[in-house]
């Protein structure tokens, strides 16, 4: 089982892998579209969210979300059960 | 590219063009930033990200020039400072003035819509009033997808025509059906809320238009669609639905 912490860490890992993004400057606040280059790496980035989490939800509902944080809230519930 | 012909024929880029306004971010940067932003929007120009300062402000300056020359057009001599853009609960820009009790013009102004796209250096605008329907453009640089992503984005019949072209036009094909994508999720005020693979497009009437475009299956939208090859490097769509 992961703890909230590890899965904000892989949350964040895989947003600065997939936008090319200095991990230390991505907060649990961060705005993803605006961390974003642009809307090809955002899809990707939706795209890698259901591929990882083998969740075929994951698009439509990350889709919604804003905030690092919001990803990270559902990740942890929808796919692990671990809540904050 | 059959499929490709017989959808739309690609123009090349005409600088006559009055759809929308197409800006380099270096003209941008040479034209002091108080001389078309209001005190607010400058305050929103510190807040924008390092990465994407340049290309925002190229963005604002390119609505704008559409703004004013539309009023310009209606007889309503307008400075760019004095039109403010600002963005609704879905991101999608509007007007307003900043200094004027003209009534009149305020709800002119207030009537129209912008769609605002920018990409590695340049930036597209455009306007108009948002009674007619829905607006959205796009300028991407041509660019090699990875496999996976052009296979989530594409219908069927887009991926087959995809498969069967050379690498470099496989790089432009791709890049036109996302654009036209990204630019008709614009028009609707969706983003990437609907999955770009369930849109389609179907025969063109007219060159560069489309008579319908549809998304999941819902009913065929009317649109008119201008998509054009810049410098061989970027593609620049404006849809209108």
């Amino acid at each position: 089982m992961k703890s909230y912490d590890e899965i904000v860490s892989e949350v964040k890992e895989l947003i600065a892998l997939k936008f090319n993004f200095p991990l230390e400057e991505i907060q649990p606040s961060s705005n993803i579209s605006t961390l974003a280059k642009d809307s090809i790496q955002l899809f990707e980035l939706l795209l890698s969210f259901e591929q990882y989490y083998q969740m075929e939800a994951a698009y439509e509902d990350v889709v919604q979300m804003h905030t690092v944080e919001d990803v990270t809230k559902y990740l942890a519930k929808n796919k692990y059960g671990v809540t904050q | 590219m059959s499929y490709f012909n017989d959808l739309f024929v690609l123009d090349t880029f005409t600088e006559q063009t009055k759809l929308f306004e197409l800006i380099s971010v270096d003209d941008v940067l040479k034209i002091p930033v108080d001389s078309f932003l209001s005190a607010y929007e400058i305050s929103l120009y510190d807040l924008v990200v390092a990465s994407k300062k340049d290309e925002w402000l190229a963005g604002r300056k390119a609505a704008k020039k559409c703004i004013v020359r539309i009023l310009n057009s209606h007889g309503h001599k307008t400075e760019q400072k004095d039109i403010e853009i600002r963005n609704d609960d879905k991101g999608v820009p509007f007007f307003t003035l900043t200094e004027s009790t003209d009534s009149l013009l305020i709800a002119m102004v207030n009537g129209y819509t912008s769609s605002i796209s920018h990409c590695e250096g340049f930036a597209v605008a455009s306007v108009m009033d948002s009674s007619e329907g829905g607006l959205g453009v796009d300028i991407e640089k041509i660019q090699k997808f990875k496999t996976g992503t052009v296979e989530a984005f594409m219908n069927k019949q887009e991926y087959d025509e995809y498969v069967k072209l050379e690498p470099l036009e496989q790089n432009k094909w791709a890049t036109v059906v996302w654009s036209l994508k990204e630019a008709y999720l614009k028009a609707i005020k969706q983003g990437l809320r609907v999955h770009p693979k369930g849109i389609s497009f179907s025969k063109n009437t007219p060159k560069n238009t489309f008579s319908h475009i549809v998304h999941d299956n819902q009913k065929a939208v009317p649109a008119s669609v201008y998509c054009s090859i810049y410098k061989e490097e970027f593609v620049i769509t404006c849809i209108k639905i």
